[in-house]
């Protein structure tokens, strides 16, 4: 599989990520390379193989629904912090 | 002929369990609080926080389940619905996606029209649980276009919910409003959710598209987001319809669009068009392991589950109610169990009959009056069935008792200290009423006069002066018999 | 420094204080750690007021736990309440932890003494502490030489003998492959053997947390402190958590090794090979029999591994989007302006890497091809595994099929940095402990590691193994 520019927009995109033009052509080709390594699994049968999400797939544990109160300092870490929210930029503003 | 259209509807509601602490940590989710007072490391998607399940909200999503005919997984998974937001800290939303806990339901309704009503069941497609987001608040203008920042709120994250997704079987407005109130009764009765619509624990989105009538393929959909409330469900799928019969009509085609409905002016605009759908790359949680339930765990949470509305509206119409009386039995749920606990006190149907009727009438209007509510009420069960034993015994008439539950809603006396203290009750005995109308009548003889001549009408007035001389106590029925006897004598 | 239960006797003995241990571990720290840079943050103030609350209780005649009094070092993933929790990344530069992970608590309760917090590829990503946004880390055996990453930070504090004991965290041989790279012990439990609460997430389903040391014994007393079921952490499992010391001194006598063809191959380094041929003849020498164990899918398992890990990591990542904590671009636009300004900075270009990667086999179109047929060859390296244990009791391999390497190599070749982990990757899909300890040195005095594996929640074989290894290795 060969992985394209737009391939990799589409990505950024997805992941929120902000890379310059100028080095993108590095990622998709370093991204091409990895994903062309990977093409080693499909000469695996893998027909009879359930998928596995976890080595040991045991239930999950569950806990009571009492309630603990947690005494936390937000404002330490909070990038911006206004009337005891955490502040974000206009949502709908325009690009830059 | 113009094309005759068809409207395919299919409806999530996503309703909030009612849990006392969070899906995945031990915050409360109690509604109201100082923002971000309510959260915890996981709720915050803090780095290194893990999510555990509350087992609480895993008996109501299968409660939820059984109540509307479900199939209960004995497998599901969590998986991670992966998108940015600011009201999602840990940028996905813990879902259930591929193995939701409950499979294939099903929900009888009753849907008003012109003849009266008929009946309808709508096919329950899954119920999944998931976890909600937090809120935003937009600075600098009221909606989010035009705010010039946003403050974000936590303490509603991770809230768990259950979406419940129907098949697209709903037919009408009608047909939408009348599943969402039913399904509102059946989550409220099996405990499953609070279903308070203004706290927002209640939310539906709606999915409308229209076709030619006899046509098979479904038309294209828009979905509707965040209708919280039966009303604005079915005026937005009113406008919803309208809007797209005219764009088929004008020869138009209907874009796959998110719709979000203005309920000051009735109309829909576009959130977003499906080319730029999300893409959410959902993926098995592996942070939570798969989620399962026994046989066993799933027949005791059967055994537990209460008499659904239907079943009780059944046998309300047994015991002889009206519609009007039902639905307000049914409708809150602190004033059916004081109804339902009167019926296990007295189980006699005309007693029942009587305590419906006063419950809906005056009892209600009065805690309604006084900002109250049949949680805690001012009259005591025993207080209200003794009021109810002294109609039936004809101790009180109805217009006394309803003065009598006046004073007793006041004071919280029961009527019989409440009768005492006032004198007594009805006079329904001949020998004490005997005197009084003969005395009325001496003093009135023209009136008496009047209705020997045929004007039967002005006994009523003399029947008035007893009851006045009588301080309402007499009983009307006898009172009215004794003049027209001791007329008639004369 | 010497082993942690020496020092724990000598201790106990009241030959030394906590505070003359701690004193040293800074003083080392102090006088190597300008050339190795091992630590990002130190914790002096609280370590020394620890240690003499130790010594009080000793004083005073209390009981206290094995490793009460002992320094240790902290991988900077794990979260130190009241320190900076960086994962060396300047996403997290300024991140003061609001919590302790549920290691830490543990060791707290059992006495030992965090000295500090130690240098990482950002995010655990990396296999060499060079992708570290803040520093370099060197190979205290030669500093012209990696460390070996991840945990680079916390193999080479052991290494250079500034404390006893540290924690690593483990994702695809972030632990094993710099305790095989510095010479020492390093050990990768089970996973849900310890809680990952409080470890930041890089992939969830192969992340574990896992002692490194300079003896098997003090990686024991180690686990022994930070095993067992959390009921914060929903993949930590319930199972019973014996005394892993047991294992130290136990016969090898009688056990079954299994030796996977493909890891004793042409890929393998020739001087490696002989190391571990002669680390073989010694343990059947002490009486354990060897063969050869077939497991085909060692190549495919490095691809699962990087479609598996970076598709967990994408998703784990997306919280750092400077709303609530973090690195945050001042001054952007709008909300995505802010979003994609401040990941694009706050991130380097491995964990990019890896997200770009992550994101693109999760994304619609590719789930199927990637990662849906990843989890399946996983369940593949599963059945092998279940399979050679069979016939087996431990399989034993190199831990890294190369030498260690020089700084600067293989920043720009991430197929090259990525085959590192080639021995170590397998244990983390199946889940299964395992440990590298030192097993012989090359002609260039380079530290060679031999890891063996376990059956799951079976670390005591897996110790007693390492143990008569290692023995042999410090006579």
């Amino acid at each position: 599989m060969s992985i394209s520019e737009s391939d990799l927009d589409r990505v950024l995109k997805l992941s929120h990520l902000h890379i310059p033009d100028s080095e993108k052509a590095d990622y998709v080709a370093q991204l091409d390379k990895v994903l062309g390594h990977m093409d080693n699994i499909n000469q695996l049968n893998l027909d009879d193989l359930e998928p596995s999400a976890w080595a040991n797939a045991t239930a999950t544990p569950a806990r009571k629904d009492v309630v603990v109160k947690a005494e936390l300092d937000l404002e330490t870490n909070a990038p911006e912090w206004v009337d005891h929210s955490f502040r974000v930029p206009s949502i709908l503003g325009k690009e830059t | 002929m113009a094309t005759q259209y068809e409207v395919v509807i299919g409806i999530e509601v996503h309703a909030q369990l009612s849990t006392k602490t969070k899906l995945f940590c031990g915050c409360s989710t109690a509604f109201g609080s100082k923002p971000n007072t309510n959260v915890c490391p996981v709720c915050l998607g803090m780095p290194g926080a893990l999510p555990v399940l509350n087992e609480d909200s895993v008996e109501l999503a299968i409660r939820s389940g059984l109540a509307m005919n479900c199939d209960i997984q004995e497998m599901s998974v969590f998986a991670r619905k992966n998108y940015f937001y600011p009201d999602l800290p840990k940028g996905y939303q813990i879902s259930q996606f591929e193995l939701p806990i409950c499979l294939g339901g099903s929900l009888a309704i009753t849907v008003p029209n012109a003849d009266g009503s008929y009946e309808k069941t709508i096919g329950i497609t899954r119920i999944h649980m998931e976890e909600d987001a937090g809120k935003l608040i937009h600075q600098g203008a009221d909606a989010i276009a035009g705010s010039d920042s946003s403050l974000a709120d936590l303490n509603r994250a991770c809230t768990p919910l259950i979406e419940i997704v129907s098949e697209p079987d709903i037919r009408s407005a009608a047909e939408a409003r009348a599943y969402m109130e039913t399904l509102a009764m059946i989550v409220k009765y099996s405990g499953v959710c609070d279903a308070n619509m203004e706290k927002g624990n209640l939310r539906a989105d709606a999915n409308v598209s229209l076709r030619p009538v006899g046509q098979e393929e479904f038309g294209t959909r828009t979905e509707t987001k965040n209708l919280n409330s039966f009303r604005s469900l079915e005026r937005a799928i009113l406008y919803e319809i309208q809007r797209q019969t005219h764009v088929l009509e004008s020869g138009g085609t209907i874009r796959q669009q998110t719709l979000n409905y203005d309920d000051s002016t009735g109309k829909t605009s576009v959130l977003r068009d499906k080319e730029d759908a999300h893409d959410y790359r959902y993926f098995p949680d592996p942070d939570l392991k798969p989620l399962m339930v026994t046989q066993e765990q799933i027949s005791a949470i059967r055994d537990t589950l209460p008499e659904l509305p239907r079943a009780k509206e059944a046998r309300y119409v047994d015991y002889g109610l009206n519609d009007q009386e039902i639905k307000v039995l049914l409708a809150d749920l602190d004033l059916n169990a004081y109804f339902e606990n009167c019926v296990k006190a007295v189980p006699n149907a005309e007693s029942i009959k009587e305590m419906a009727k006063w419950l809906v009438g005056d009892f209600s209007a009065l805690v309604n009056a006084a900002g109250g509510s049949f949680d805690t009420p001012v009259i005591k069960q025993d207080a209200f069935l003794e009021l109810i034993v002294l109609l039936k015994d004809g101790t009180l008439s109805g217009k006394m008792a309803k003065g009598i539950l006046e004073k007793m809603y006041q004071t919280g006396k029961t009527p019989k200290a409440l009768l005492e203290s006032s004198g007594g009750g009805q006079i329904s005995d001949t020998s004490e009423l005997d005197g009084i109308v003969a005395q009325i009548l001496s003093a009135n003889m023209d009136v008496v006069a009047k209705v020997q001549g045929g004007k039967t009408k002005s006994a009523d007035f003399l029947m008035g002066q007893v009851m006045k001389e009588t301080r309402g106590r007499a009983k009307p029925d006898l009172v009215k018999q004794l003049i027209m006897d001791q007329i008639a004598a004369l | 420094m010497a082993d942690a239960l020496s020092l724990a006797k000598s201790l106990k003995n009241r030959e030394v204080t906590s505070v003359s241990l701690v004193e040293q571990a800074y003083q080392a720290i102090a006088e190597t750690d300008g050339d190795i840079k091992a630590y990002l943050t130190l914790t002096k103030e609280s370590a020394m007021a620890q240690a003499q609350s130790i010594d009080k209780r000793l004083d005073q005649g209390e009981e206290l736990p094995l490793l009460a009094g002992i320094p240790i070092g902290i991988k900077d993933n794990i979260l130190l309440k009241g320190f900076k929790t960086t994962c060396a990344s300047k996403m997290l530069e300024n991140f003061v932890a609001p919590y302790d992970a549920t290691v830490i608590e543990k060791i707290n309760a059992q006495g030992l003494i965090p000295v500090g917090k130690l240098n990482m590829d950002e995010f655990a990503m990396g296999s060499s502490t060079q992708f570290s946004a803040f520093q370099v880390t060197r190979n205290p055996r030669n500093l012209d030489y990696v460390p070996g990453g991840s945990s680079g930070g916390s193999a080479a504090t052991v290494s250079a003998n500034q404390v006893p004991l540290s924690l690593g965290s483990d994702t695809g041989g972030s632990i094993r492959q710099p305790a095989s790279f510095c010479g020492i012990v390093g050990l990768k439990p089970t996973y849900g053997r310890v809680s990952r609460y409080g470890l930041v997430s890089f992939a969830s389903s192969l992340d574990q947390i896992g002692p490194m040391a300079t003896t098997v014994g003090g990686a024991a007393a180690l686990l022994n402190v930070i095993s067992g079921f959390d009921s914060k952490d929903s993949t930590s499992e319930q199972v019973e958590v014996p005394d892993f010391t047991q294992a130290i001194g136990q016969s090898v006598s009688g056990k079954r090794i299994g030796v996977p063809k493909v890891l004793m191959g042409d890929a393998v380094d020739p001087q490696i090979r002989k190391a571990i041929d002669a680390t073989l003849a010694d343990l059947v020498a002490k009486g354990a029999t060897w063969e050869v164990v077939d497991f085909g899918c060692m190549d495919e398992a490095l691809s699962v591994y990087y479609i598996l890990a970076p598709a967990e990591a994408s998703s784990n990542l997306e919280r750092y989007d400077g709303v609530r904590y973090g690195h945050r671009k001042p001054d952007a636009a709008n909300l995505n302006d802010m979003y994609t300004r401040t990941r694009g900075e706050g991130f380097g270009p491995e964990v990019k890497r890896r997200i770009i990667l992550g994101t693109y086999v999760l994304s619609s179109g590719y789930y199927d091809a990637y990662y849906l047929k990843a989890q399946k060859v996983r369940s593949l390296v599963i059945k092998a595994y279940q399979k050679a244990f069979e016939s087996v009791d431990v399989i034993l391999s190199p831990t890294v099929p190369s030498l260690p390497f020089k700084l600067g190599e293989n920043l720009e070749d991430p197929i090259a940095m990525y085959l590192q982990d080639i021995a170590t990757i397998p244990a983390n899909l199946a889940g299964l402990p395992a440990i590298s300890v030192p097993c012989g040195t090359s002609s260039e005095g380079l530290p060679i590691g031999v890891q063996i594996t376990g059956k799951a929640f079976d670390e005591m074989t897996v110790l007693s193994v390492a143990d008569a290894i290692h023995v042999k290795e410090t006579l």
